[in-house]
């Protein structure tokens, strides 16, 4: 089982850094949260996905869509998450692992750290190792995104997700 | 999707079978829905390119898009119905985003058996993703793979 590491966290939180100047090993400050129902729901309206697990669960409570996991864990989410003025970021590829499942209302946290950084094509592009957590600090959400910086001159033309 | 995901038999199912969900129209509601941050939150919408034009402009954009994520979304729920609890058993997806989707697009996931090997008595099946717009046109390409734990070949699933 995981442990949070606080005094880890609290340094990392003070970080005063633009998201692509982060280096490899640099963490972004990790977000706890919750999915209340209706938030799942609204979710559930957006995909046109309403399985019945979504919605009610027998002597439980209604089970978090998988993709609202990935919803809050794009960086963006992070409370230090920083653009530079005229710079934007968006999602060039994903690879997700899914170890488990959230129920609504149930405490999560997102932790972000810098991979690798890499050009390609005269762009930078960042990898992002990506764990979110369940309450009881175990790996639900494993994700490797990588994604691309540009400024507002050269907006890529294809591979577009606001991340 | 065609077919009961149910009663699908992974170890019978000839490669290259091909399983299509449900086309869903990504509307400006639901790319909001999606963008916007939760609908009682104060200034909702939550300003951003998927829900704010003047937003979208700034980022080079003619119009507000969908969130990517959102399309991966149609492909993740698509794997879920076909698999259920073992997708949340290691069930891996790799993706990569090609084209934006645009508010009124109507994105249909589909994946397609490609591989299936026998491992410590279960069956790891790889298959290849896609969400369209229109047919031969991808937004988004990859690959899935999950272990079906347990099963043997010739078991129902």
């Amino acid at each position: 089982m995981l442990r949070f590491d606080f005094r880890l966290r609290a340094t990392q939180v003070e970080m005063p850094t633009y998201a692509h100047e982060m280096r490899p090993g640099d963490a972004y400050a990790p977000l706890r949260f919750t999915i209340c129902r209706d938030l799942n729901e609204q979710v559930l309206f957006a995909l046109g996905d309403y399985a019945a697990c979504y919605l009610d669960r027998a002597g439980g409570r209604p089970q978090v869509h998988p993709v609202l996991l990935l919803h809050m864990s794009a960086r963006t989410r992070s409370p230090s998450f920083h653009l530079a003025p005229d710079m934007g970021s968006v999602f060039a590829r994903d690879r997700v692992v899914f170890l488990g499942t959230a129920a609504v209302d149930e405490p999560l946290e997102v932790r972000w750290t810098i991979r690798e950084v890499y050009e390609r094509k005269g762009r930078l592009y960042q990898a992002l190792d990506t764990r979110v957590l369940d309450r009881d600090g175990r790996e639900i959400v494993r994700r490797d995104a990588h994604s691309v910086f540009f400024t507002r001159s050269a907006t890529p033309g294809n591979d577009l997700d606001g991340n | 999707m065609a077919t009961d995901a149910r009663s699908l038999e992974w170890s019978q199912i000839a490669l290259d079978t091909e399983f299509t969900g449900c086309p869903l129209t990504l509307t400006r509601a639901r790319i909001l829905a999606f963008s916007g941050g939760p609908l009682d939150a104060e200034g909702w919408p939550e300003r951003n390119l998927h829900t704010d034009v003047d937003k979208a402009r700034e980022a080079g954009l003619d119009t507000i898009i969908a969130s990517g994520t959102q399309s991966e979304g149609l492909l993740i729920g698509l794997l879920v119905e076909l698999f259920d609890a073992h997708w949340y058993a290691g069930g891996e997806l790799d993706v990569r985003f090609l084209r934006p989707v645009r508010a009124g697009d109507t994105v249909t996931p589909a994946v397609r058996l490609t591989e299936r090997i026998v491992v410590d008595g279960g069956l790891r099946l790889t298959l290849a993703c896609r969400c369209e717009t229109r047919p031969g046109t991808s937004v988004i390409e990859g690959t899935a793979s999950v272990l079906l734990r347990g099963s043997i070949p010739g078991e129902q699933l």
